[in-house]
């Protein structure tokens, strides 16, 4: 070989070394956006759900530039319309994290799910509630806004980037031709998959805000069939977690790890097993261990009427209801309870098995067990976390002490204005009718009916129970 | 011919080729990745065996030339067969997708 030729394909070598090292780099970057405030980790940092579900992020920005007809009528704009809440000084919605890998990337974290908000009366000041059900946030309408984006016309390069440009003024030269040869095609790719995964989501009653089908989407990643099942429920508070370590958690009390629990909410969340921050999941670990749910206002409560509720309650409820209950976290069996079995029939043995296996990029998982029933829940902060039962289909405690014939068949929910008559939020009325999302008890999975305890007190006994409950 | 003027003309070969690979990608990137990744690669081989001998003079700088364009449009070929192959063909933004025809889901 000629000392030309030599150094030529030492050029050539040292060039695909160099590139390997620069590949090597790139491809495994993942740095999250970090905070060292644990409430604004809780709110704005990474679990790892950009894995699975991210979207790039300076298009994520742009997304709704572009597609301002496919997000739900209502007030707000952008991704507020699907109830992400927005605080003053942020480009991004408590919920969504982001994390630089090949390129940055937006993912959804704990809070899109387990922040809330209240206002006293119309007119009153919102108040973001950390660990309270998301009430106002609509899942569903999210990813049936991505799911739509992915499939229309519009989501080209030549659309998606200037769009981009005018609100990403980082958004350099090489950028534009990463999203624009790569980037944009992939996610479009990507979100035509997301559609096909979450058909079967079509063919279901709506969702509506603060519910989510938990375990029909884990379903689909196993690569197993949905069904017909409807697991559509609330969001849970997620409020003094260290006593509910070894309780039966989720609805129908399939889970007895408070660990577990949390990294399968973390793979709802979008994080796949490669992805998952156990890190960062641990430090929201922590801190909800010891989270308090916040106290009704002391001055709207008839500590009377409450004391002689105090009494009530430990007769009738604190056994299944109070974190000292002899059946508290256990579940009690569907034939007894008599609420709308969809959600339970919806979590299979066939599910299970599937999870002790970790197939489909999921960890593998050993305390989910197929049960018979609904676990009892303790109450801590129950003024928040209507509407009640485990699907959401009694709007107010007033209601629920009714007998369910008497309950609203049709009612309004997605309202933060405070009830505080009936000890809920606004569902009926005007405003109920205009800003929320109606929701029918006729509709498969959405049955109110069932747990009856407490229906046959008296009026006053009634008025006392809701009175102490308020103090929960 | 002599043989440097054999070499003097792949180098030169090997320069067109490179530039045509780079007009390719600059114009199609994943379109034609599957043309110019072998344009590359010959281009890249005729730019390494232009070196054999002693070129001198213009030979030489048009076979540095050119190896380093090759060089530039392999790692371009590379990354367009990279991301035309991960792109999920089922879904490719450029066929089409199956499910384009369904009504949309509120």
């Amino acid at each position: 070989m000629s000392r030309g030729v030599a150094i030529r394909l030492g050029i050539v070598v040292a060039w695909f070394v160099v590139l390997g090292i620069v590949a090597a780099i790139v491809m495994t970057r993942s740095d999250p956006e970090t905070y060292a405030d644990i409430e604004e980790h809780f709110k704005y940092g990474s679990i790892g759900a950009e894995g699975r579900s991210g979207v790039p992020a300076s298009l994520w920005l742009a997304l709704p530039e572009v597609f301002p007809d496919l997000l739900p009528e209502g007030r707000g704009e952008g991704y507020e319309r699907v109830g992400l809440l927005y605080e003053e000084g942020k480009t991004r919605p408590i919920g969504t994290s982001f994390r630089e890998t090949e390129v940055g990337m937006v993912g959804l974290n704990c809070a899109v799910c387990h922040v809330g908000t209240l206002r006293a009366s119309k007119d009153a000041r919102r108040q973001i509630i950390l660990g309270m059900p998301a009430n106002q946030f609509n899942l569903q309408a999210y990813l049936n806004f991505l799911r739509n984006a992915g499939g229309d016309e519009r989501f080209n390069a030549d659309t998606l980037i200037p769009a981009i440009k005018k609100v990403d003024p980082d958004f350099s030269r090489v950028d534009e031709v990463l999203y624009r040869q790569y980037v944009i095609p992939r996610t479009k790719a990507a979100l035509q998959q997301l559609r096909d995964d979450f058909k079967w989501m079509d063919v279901r009653p709506a969702e509506g805000p603060g519910r989510v089908d938990t375990f029909n989407p884990y379903k689909v990643i196993v690569g197993i069939s949905t069904g017909d099942t409807i697991g559509t429920s609330d969001l849970p508070s997620i409020w003094n977690q260290r006593p509910r370590e070894g309780m039966h958690l989720h609805w129908d009390g399939n889970n007895d790890s408070v660990a577990e629990r949390n990294i399968s909410a973390a793979i709802g969340a979008g994080a796949s097993a490669d992805s998952l921050d156990h890190e960062a999941l641990k430090r929201v670990r922590d801190w909800i261990l010891d989270l308090k749910a916040p106290r009704y206002p002391r001055e709207r409560i008839d500590a009377d009427l409450a004391r002689r509720g105090a009494g009530i309650y430990a007769e009738s409820c604190a056994s299944c209801h109070s974190f000292k209950g002899s059946r508290v976290g256990k579940v009690t069996p569907i034939d007894e309870i008599g609420t709308d079995r969809h959600r339970l029939d919806s979590f299979t043995q066939e599910l299970v098995d599937k999870q002790g296996e970790g197939t489909g990029n999921l960890p593998k998982f050993s305390h989910f067990r197929k049960t018979n029933g609904y676990a009892n829940q303790p109450l801590d902060g129950v003024w928040l976390r209507a509407p009640y039962l485990h699907n959401g289909s009694v709007p107010t405690l007033a209601d629920l002490l009714k007998p369910p014939r008497e309950r609203p068949d049709v009612f309004y929910r997605g309202i933060d204005i405070y009830d505080w008559e009936r000890v809920g939020f606004i569902s009926r009325g005007t405003t109920a009718k205009r800003d929320g999302f109606r929701f029918d008890t006729s509709e498969r999975g959405n049955g109110n009916g069932g747990h009856t305890y407490g229906t046959n007190l008296s009026a006053r006994d009634k008025r006392a129970l809701i009175e102490y409950m308020k103090t929960l | 011919m002599g043989a440097s003027s054999t070499r003097g003309a792949m180098a030169f070969l090997a320069l067109v080729l490179a530039v045509v690979v780079l007009v390719i990608l600059a114009i199609t990137f994943r379109g034609l990745w599957f043309v110019a990744l072998p344009l590359a690669l010959i281009a890249l081989v005729l730019a390494v065996r232009s070196g054999a001998g002693a070129p001198r003079g213009a030979s030489l700088v048009v076979g540095y030339l050119a190896l380093l364009l090759a060089l530039v449009a392999l790692t371009g070929s590379l990354l367009a067969a990279a991301a035309d192959l991960s792109i999920d063909r089922g879904y490719d933004v450029y066929e089409g997708s199956e499910l384009s025809d369904q009504p949309a889901p509120r």
